[in-house]
């Protein structure tokens, strides 16, 4: 914002000062004041004066007027996201209601069927199947409420120790053995541990779950996931890091968008809301979180997240 | 003896059909109402051992019918199925006087637990603990309202899910809560997190009420279930 206005302060001040230099030198009679040209006596001092001050006056009449304009389509354009955002919302909130009736009678049709005498394996087996995809469905429902519920409101605000969260978060990520053979935390110790952030240490440990889930389910079995944590006494940044299949450029921008799935994706099991869900707890928590990647080489993802007051 | 009786109230006529034989093969007579107003008939004229009823209705919803049957001095034990997962809604919902409440899209035997667990502690008649402010077990008291623990007048610092836990397992004194159900009740998103997040609350509990976990006067552990209020609680209006 200053930037782009630089320019237009800068010269309102050259102004000004030339002006005001000027008028200095006219009366300290370094500069010749008056003036003779042709037949008019021009008081130099006096007009170098009033030019500096239009010019300087002019300039900053431009300036104020144009930060205005900009000021005024923030705003509106501010106002228009966060509609945006309330309209999502209610979109999710309404589709999350009208899923759960029907998703309600097809839970108690199944376990009426499933308790019926004299069904045979095939049926059974049929069941079992929707049963499963029953499941996936209501998976999809929850991350659609909590997506539809999440606001600053419902949010804890609490000093959370970083280690302790990514441990708990390793450990319960992906099948458990795979997790913890393959992720290494590396946080940073010296010259003083990572302080304390401040957050919802339930949606923090989310964040960091599904991020090791996609880590490890987007890279072939057996290869190292890592997270590094570090700090710069007033934000902690937490890299995942991996060396999967990684993220095609033209699919970056697309990643946090709800219920997208990538070319790598198809197949691989997700409801597509997981990466909507970070951004949105980590924009919560007044953090951001960027995406590296390079196709077949892999991806770190950086959450940045504000420390807790007390500790910075 | 005569069967345990109860009213399902929903204005989806198929969940009515399929919670009617679900109900009726766990030993249950059920009567079923399609909307509020019926609800309220059925239940001025028959003896009802509990009722289950849908929060969202078209006219009188599940909260208003609630509101009545209490006004009129019904107490018949009431579970209520609700859409909306907002602790502060079902929080709400308990202090106008629901035992329970389950949110749809509910596991089907879940709601037959829930209908035996309620009808084992309410006796017809008495107040649950759902409908009192404060719940109080010896020298701790639990402020509904205000959300505060207090130990002998001293306020306690307990987080707002803490808080939450130690709240819904008062409320269900000396009855096994399993950790998905109170990751339902007090977080309301079971599916997404782990069941390791209560442990967490309730050791937060525990440090703060400096309790002892192998001889707990409160709260304790049940090996790969959940946890139990272990000490009697009455309510406080």
């Amino acid at each position: 914002m200053m930037r782009r206005f630089a320019p237009g302060i800068l010269l309102s001040l050259g102004g000004f000062l030339l002006g005001f230099g000027v008028s200095v030198l006219a009366q300290q009679e370094i500069l010749p004041n008056p003036v003779f040209s042709a037949s008019y006596e021009v008081d130099l001092a006096g007009l170098a004066a009033r030019a500096g001050a239009l010019l300087g006056g002019l300039t900053l009449g431009v300036f104020l007027v144009s930060w205005g304009i900009q000021r005024n389509l923030e705003q509106k354009k501010a106002a228009l996201n966060k509609e945006q955002v309330a309209s999502q919302q209610r979109f999710f909130q309404r589709l999350d209601h009208e899923m759960k009736n029907p998703l309600t009678i097809i839970r108690i049709g199944l376990v009426n069927l499933q308790q019926s005498p004299a069904l045979s394996a095939e049926q059974n087996a049929s069941l079992a199947r929707v049963s499963q995809q029953v499941q996936r469905l209501q998976k999809l429902v929850i991350d659609l409420r909590l997506l539809s519920e999440l606001g600053s409101s419902n949010i804890e605000r609490k000093p959370v120790n970083l280690r302790a969260l990514l441990d708990e978060s390793i450990a319960l990520s992906g099948p458990a053995a795979d997790a913890s053979q393959r992720i290494t935390l590396n946080v940073q110790q010296m010259p003083w541990p990572v302080a304390d952030v401040l957050g919802d240490r339930d949606l923090l440990v989310l964040v960091f779950r599904n991020l090791l889930d996609n880590a490890l389910k987007f890279s072939v079995d057996g290869e190292p996931v890592e997270v590094r944590v570090s700090e710069d006494g007033h934000t902690a940044m937490i890299d995942i890091v991996d060396t999967g299949t990684g993220i095609p450029p033209e699919e970056i921008e697309h990643i946090f968008e709800e219920l997208y799935r990538g070319e790598n994706a198809s197949g691989v099991p997700g409801s597509g809301l997981g990466l909507k869900l970070v951004q949105r707890i980590v924009a919560l928590h007044n953090g951001t979180i960027q995406v590296r990647s390079k196709p077949e080489r892999g991806s770190v993802f950086t959450i940045r997240l504000p420390l807790a007051p007390e500790t910075t | 003896m005569s069967k345990t009786r109860l009213m399902i109230v929903d204005d989806e006529v198929d969940l009515l059909a399929e919670l009617k034989p679900l109900m009726e093969r766990s030993g249950y007579e059920v009567l079923s109402a399609i909307n509020g107003e019926q609800a309220l008939e059925i239940a001025a004229r028959e003896k009802l051992d509990l009722i289950v009823l849908d929060m969202i209705m078209p006219k009188i919803d599940g909260r208003n019918v609630l509101r009545r049957l209490r006004e009129s001095n019904n107490w018949t034990p009431v579970i209520l199925l609700t859409k909306v997962n907002v602790p502060a809604e079902r929080i709400l919902s308990l202090q106008e006087g629901a035992d329970d409440y389950l949110n749809k899209p509910f596991d089907p035997l879940e709601l037959v637990a829930r209908v035996q667990a309620v009808l084992r502690r309410t006796q017809r008649g008495s107040l649950p603990l759902s409908s009192f402010r404060y719940l109080v077990s010896g020298a701790l008291t639990l402020d509904r309202q205000l959300r505060q623990v207090q130990r002998v007048g001293e306020t306690l610092n307990l987080t707002s899910r803490a808080i939450g836990v130690l709240e819904f397992l008062m409320l269900n004194p000396h009855e096994i809560i399993l950790r998905e159900h109170l990751l339902d009740e007090v977080w309301g998103w079971s599916a997404t997190l782990e069941t390791r997040a209560v442990d967490i609350r309730i050791a937060e509990i525990r440090k703060v009420l400096e309790e002892d976990s192998g001889q707990p006067r409160y709260i304790e552990t049940v090996i790969g279930s959940g946890y139990r209020f272990v000490a009697d609680v009455v309510g406080k209006a």
